[in-house]
């Protein structure tokens, strides 16, 4: 018998395999060696092997055959033998990566039973829509025929919340284009949830818990080696992490030349048609964001009042903020909240802004869900609503580096 | 000129006067703006290491270099020498230079070599090399094809991880870019 493990553990309990095989009747299964022997896995289930007949079938070969008694286990007695050819296969990589799909198959069960346990509906809403989000900076799939994928379920979860649900979550496949990398995948699992009469905080309870729920049942509770998932989560504001990174304070840099002048000083190149949020991410992304939640997770609340979308805004005594936070976790970004806009004026104003943006950058400009408008018009309570990248924490959970390392197939 | 969507890993592009090579490219988008590329470039010359990040859309040109066929000859003292077959003439570059590229050159080995000012500063090595193992430990019969590996020794003094039926005195096929085993080679 070859020794190597080339297939990946069993996972979970064993299972006898049928007594008519095991009594002597015909067999066909797969061998596969594991640290608690060699084992021939059917349809049925798994039995210990004291012995393969001939000698040189290997682990991971297909057999047919029968079984014969020999003490606790059976010897396997094998007519046909067929050895797969791996390095044909168009997914080579596959068979190496089917631990982390079940780690991550639990990550999700996990996340599912979290919000069972708290009393959310469940629910899943379309994914081809005539109005995707209008976000200026996302790109829809068009999907033919005047419809798009949708980039976020939020639209219709928040006519859930009008409707009269009051904890609704979705587990939603989202769909954004031109987001290649080893964070982004242009599909991917994220988990949306909201609820109506609920501040920031609430959310943030939220998002510990399933944290710790997800990295339970991942069997961890450290990401990336440093950020420990047991501990409190941190809380801090955008302001106070610029100003504890690069000592820049927004208060005196709201003005777009000023912050041009400091991004600069900072040794930033700047393009001249960089908007004031440009600047800004040019600073944030090279030196603050790849710290933040280094030793344990951090809520980042008070966005700039410019990055919006769809939360509601407050005036500091220093500038305009956002009701919003983000939550990272070892340097990544994993969650993105609002304490949302209900005011159906102004969130009919925004939409008009977003669609004024998308025309002056050339992009496609999706029209106004009306349905959307018309349920905070007929009245969206007050509420909070999250979405948190389920494929980005399972991968930060297993200790994958990419998204694509937690799925069987790249996206082509 | 490469745009942010054409960059990616061993990109040679030009910087304030200066060649630099992109040894590292990640696509960053934060929740409610712009796309981002974030570089990390290794000056080509002094080795000097830049971080640099750069808004969608925007363009880097590429590094001004010329290129000649080449072969690699020897290695004296740290020093690798190559010499262009049409003109006879000879280069040397450091190890220095070279770091983990020195791993795949092997006698003969057509190379480009990348010259600034006439000064040989780099080469681009072929994808695929072949070498042959110089030391391992023994195959495991009969076994071709788990995922188990080991250690092996090539004749560059490189040492990379093969599949377990892999023996002393065999040719692989090496990738370049990644430093992996792809294939035995069939004398």
């Amino acid at each position: 018998m070859r020794g190597a493990q080339a297939y990946p553990p069993f996972r979970g309990p064993r299972v006898p395999v049928a007594a008519a095989a095991r009594a002597g009747g015909p067999v066909a299964g797969r061998i596969r060696s594991d640290a608690s022997g060699t084992w021939l896995s059917d349809a049925s289930g798994e039995v210990r092997l004291s012995a393969v007949e001939p000698e040189d079938a290997a682990d991971g070969d297909w057999l047919s055959g029968r079984l014969v008694p020999d003490g606790a286990a059976h010897r396997l007695v094998a007519a046909v033998v067929h050895a797969p050819r791996l390095a044909e296969s168009p997914d080579p990589g596959l068979l190496g990566r089917l631990p982390a799909l079940g780690r991550r198959a639990e990550i999700v069960l996990a996340a599912r039973r979290f919000f069972h346990e708290l009393g959310f509906l469940d629910v899943e809403t379309p994914s081809r829509v005539p109005c995707p989000g209008l976000e200026p900076h996302l790109a829809a799939f068009p999907a033919g025929a005047g419809q798009w994928l949708i980039t976020s379920p939020e639209l219709h979860l928040k006519r859930l919340l009008a409707a009269g649900a009051e904890r609704v979550v979705e587990f939603a496949r989202a769909f954004r284009d031109d987001e290649r990398g080893p964070w982004h995948r242009p599909e991917f699992l994220l988990v949306e949830w909201y609820r109506a009469f609920a501040e920031l905080d609430e959310i943030m309870t939220d998002c510990e818990g399933l944290v710790r729920a997800c990295a339970a049942a991942a069997g961890t509770a450290r990401v990336r080696g440093t950020c420990d998932l047991a501990a409190p989560f941190e809380r801090t504001t955008v302001r106070d992490a610029l100003a504890g990174a690069t000592g820049l304070d927004l208060a005196v840099l709201q003005d777009r030349d000023a912050l041009a002048r400091a991004v600069a000083r900072r040794g930033h190149a700047a393009a001249a048609d960089d908007r004031w949020d440009d600047l800004f991410f040019r600073v944030w992304i090279a030196e603050v964001e790849q710290d933040l939640g280094r030793t344990r997770p951090v809520f980042v609340a008070d966005y700039p009042a410019s990055q919006a979308a769809l939360a509601r805004t407050r005036r500091e005594s220093w500038g305009e903020v956002a009701e919003r936070f983000e939550l990272y976790v070892a340097g990544v970004e994993i969650a993105n909240a609002f304490h949302e806009l209900n005011d159906p004026v102004e969130q009919r104003r925004r939409h008009e802004a977003d669609r004024a943006a998308r025309a002056a950058a050339g992009a496609p400009v999706y029209p106004l869900d009306e349905r959307f408008l018309a349920a905070l018009v007929a009245g969206m309570p007050p509420a909070s609503g999250i979405a948190l990248g389920l494929d980005r924490l399972a991968a930060l959970l297993v200790g994958a580096e990419s998204l694509d390392a937690i799925h069987p197939f790249e996206f082509r | 000129m490469y745009e942010t969507n054409e960059f990616r890993k061993g990109l040679k592009v030009e910087i304030d006067g200066q060649p630099y090579e992109m040894v590292d490219c990640q696509f960053v988008k934060p929740g409610k703006g712009n796309a981002f590329t974030r570089t990390r470039l290794k000056h080509m010359v002094t080795g000097a290491v830049i971080d640099r990040t750069y808004k969608s859309g925007e363009k880097l040109d590429s590094a001004h270099l010329t290129e000649h066929p080449m072969q690699f000859m020897y290695e004296a003292d740290g020093d690798y020498h190559f010499m262009n077959m049409a003109t006879y003439e000879q280069v040397t570059i450091s190890k220095t230079h070279l770091e983990e590229k020195a791993n795949w050159l092997h006698e003969n080995l057509e190379v480009s070599v990348l010259f600034r000012n006439n000064l040989p500063i780099a080469v681009d090595l072929p994808n695929f090399v072949e070498l042959e193992v110089v030391e391992c430990d023994p195959a495991v019969k009969g076994d071709t094809k788990s995922n188990a590996s080991k250690r092996a020794t090539l004749s560059t003094g490189a040492v990379i991880q093969v599949p377990l039926f892999i023996d002393s005195g065999e040719r692989l096929r090496i990738d370049t870019r990644t430093g992996e085993y792809v294939e035995r080679v069939k004398r």
